[in-house]
């Protein structure tokens, strides 16, 4: 399969006078067979890096490489999209509305000259993995969102593509054919081997799915690595809050021989041994998600509760009493909002149950899951890694 | 309730009576030409228009065997100029909706503009220009000149209609490996069949009834078109009311057949005109 390199991949749409950044200087490399994942907000330019290396969209600068052939340079398409052997999976599916299934996944083979008992051999084995046997007489308007979509899969892998693009693919699907549909893929892809791209905003299709993520914003590369690196190491916060919820809370850090006074604006102060090194003070945002954050009622110790003992190894640093405010469902436990500060600001914590309106809980934060933030800059600061509760 | 059910109820009925209306308005003349190319040349002077009376098929005959070389003659331009219009012109429309630049926008809005210019003021240079490839007074020097008029509005109508594909669709056939033809041919022209249909009524039935090219790019009688022929029949001295008749029924029997057997595809396309929905 093939492998990919991106050198300094720009994209610049609009007038010269009035040049819209799309994407600005993008290197990164997408290994052989691997699961490969681009993750950004809406706007930020993945769809258009994803079209850069499918070949519909030609980069203003820089060089794309699929391994060591450059197929698009500054400016220039050296080789078509339709020379690229890529399947595509789009995120409307994009499938041809007056053919039926059997012959949208026979399409790229008719192109290419198959013989129609090749084509009948190759479409009855892609129906039976992706289970489409039944419906490859209707039409694709006949058929449900999530039989389109292993339709369009099947078309997009039945010439044996040596690059696979995914497009948002699962954002049209409902929640449980989400997961199906997912579980197909992954299969999929490590049967067949293909080297895949997908283009995702939501870090669920990520996290179940990619090997290595690259986190665009703004037309910008931000990170690569894998899903777990980018998520417990972030290099900033943009990163951070692209890959998951995360609260942040406005505070600041006084580090003097050895002791670091953390302050949480609004809500406590902790203080910590740290041999972080240079002495510094500085406004920071505190980064704790969800799942990071406990609570429970009626003051009691979170030793004496259930939630400390199936959270992972890792200290709990209490954090202070706070009101609650609303309890959300998410998907077997509950995302309780508690309010804190002057500005009545939110800190949302999974909780394995509901808890009232206008509580007052004692929170409790696991400290080597506390991710400290350049209060200007937004960046990593790795100064809590070495530190030890005081 | 009641008083609801009866107001959906009346609206209904207005709906159709305001169909028939309009349909009544646009069958007159069709009845008209029917029923006076039937009667006598006696009867056609002393009943009124829209009554029948005598009823003959001297007049339908006589202007049917003088009127065959023309319409035959007008078939001949008609069907390449309507086919070879639309044809090339989804192609062109096709190429215009990949393509977006600097220089097709100028030549698109060059384009719609020239089909709004009146033919009229090019038909001098027109005649030069036919004479001197000499293909004057003959069928390819008018196809040549419908040509030149109906590309345009070919190529102009096929963009309205291609403007409504989605694009990911032509996107998504190139990354399957498809070629411009093959995406043409097997995706565009299915895709907007429709659309070229309508295209393809609108063309033929503007060349089929334009009488002023055919006029002078044509000077030998026995190549005469259809409503150039039809113009003998309001002599100078005299006119046989039953056989005008007949003669404008007659030559305008071939669009109306066309229209009769594709209507439903041109409503179609007039529907995807109007709403932006695939034909």
């Amino acid at each position: 399969m093939v492998k990919i390199k991106l050198e300094g991949i720009e994209k610049i749409f609009g007038k010269k006078s009035n040049p819209f950044y799309a994407l600005k200087d993008i290197s990164f490399e997408i290994k052989s067979s691997s699961f490969f994942g681009i993750l950004g907000a809406s706007g930020a330019g993945k769809t258009t890096l994803m079209r850069i290396i499918a070949g519909l969209e030609t980069p203003s600068a820089g060089k794309v490489y699929f391994d060591n052939r450059i197929v698009s340079a500054d400016g220039k398409d050296i080789v078509p999209v339709e020379e690229r052997n890529v399947g595509m999976v789009f995120q409307n599916w994009a499938l041809y509305p007056h053919l039926s299934n059997y012959e949208n996944i026979a399409f790229p083979l008719k192109v290419l000259h198959w013989s129609s008992a090749d084509i009948r051999a190759r479409i009855v084995e892609l129906s039976d993995i992706l289970g489409i046997k039944e419906i490859l007489d209707k039409r694709p308007g006949q058929t449900s969102g999530g039989q389109q979509q292993r339709v369009a899969l099947a078309r997009a892998l039945s010439k044996n593509p040596s690059l696979l693009l995914l497009d948002e693919p699962f954002s049209n699907l409902d929640a449980n054919t989400k997961n199906d549909a997912r579980s197909l893929v992954i299969n999929i892809q490590k049967k067949l081997g293909v080297t895949t791209v997908i283009v995702s905003h939501d870090p669920s299709d990520i996290f179940s799915l990619a090997e290595e993520v690259a986190v665009i914003s703004s037309g910008k590369l931000i990170q690569t690595g894998t899903p777990s690196d980018l998520y417990d190491r972030p290099l900033n916060i943009k990163v951070a809050t692209t890959l998951g919820e995360m609260n942040l809370i406005n505070g600041y850090i006084e580090l003097k021989s050895g002791i670091m006074n953390l302050e949480l604006t609004g809500i406590s102060k902790i203080i910590l041994k740290s041999d972080y090194g240079k002495e510094q003070s500085k406004a920071v945002k505190i980064g704790i998600r969800p799942e990071d954050l406990a609570l429970t009622t009626e003051g009691k110790d979170l030793k004496a509760t259930e939630e400390a003992d199936t959270s992972s190894k890792g200290e709990w640093i209490k954090l202070g009493e706070l009101k609650t405010d609303v309890s959300n469902y998410s998907q077997g436990s509950f995302l309780v909002s508690t309010i804190y500060g002057v500005n009545k600001s939110r800190l949302n914590i999974i909780s394995r149950e509901a808890i009232p309106s206008g509580k007052s809980v004692t929170i409790y934060a696991r400290r080597d899951r506390i991710k400290i933030f350049d209060g200007e800059t937004g960046d990593y600061i790795p100064i809590l890694e070495k530190a030890l509760l005081a | 309730m009641k008083n609801n059910t009866f107001i959906l109820k009346a609206r209904k009925s207005l709906k159709y009576i305001i169909l028939s209306v309009v349909a009544a308005l646009w069958f007159i003349p069709v009845y008209a030409l029917v029923v006076d190319g039937l009667k006598t040349t006696i009867g056609v002077l002393t009943t009124p228009v829209l009554i029948p009376s005598t009823f003959t098929f001297s007049a339908m005959e006589t202007v049917g065997s003088a009127l065959f070389g023309p319409i035959l003659n007008s078939i001949a331009y008609v069907l390449p100029v309507a086919i070879i219009s639309t044809f090339f012109g989804a192609m062109a429309a096709y190429y215009f909706y990949k393509v977006t630049s600097f220089i097709n926008t100028t030549i698109f809005t060059i384009i719609s503009i020239a089909t709004f210019i009146p033919y009229q003021i090019a038909l001098v240079p027109l005649i030069k220009l036919t004479v001197s490839i000499g293909i004057y007074d003959s069928t390819y020097g008018l196809i040549f000149a419908f040509l030149i008029f109906y590309l345009p509005t070919g190529a102009l109508l096929m963009s309205i209609f291609l403007a409504v594909l989605p694009k990911t669709t032509l996107e998504s056939a190139r990354v399957d490996g498809a070629g411009d033809f093959t995406i043409f041919r097997r995706i565009v022209i299915p895709l907007s069949f429709p659309g070229m249909i309508s295209t393809f009524i609108f063309i033929l039935i503007e060349t089929w009834n334009n009488f002023f090219i055919p006029l002078v790019l044509i000077s030998s009688a026995n190549k005469r078109t259809a409503i150039v022929a039809l113009e003998s029949y309001t002599g100078g001295y005299g006119t046989l009311y039953n056989d005008s008749f007949a003669a404008a029924f007659l030559s305008s029997i071939v669009p109306l057949i066309i229209f009769i057997i594709l209507g439903r595809y041109f409503i179609r396309g007039l529907v995807a005109f109007g709403t932006g929905s695939k034909g």
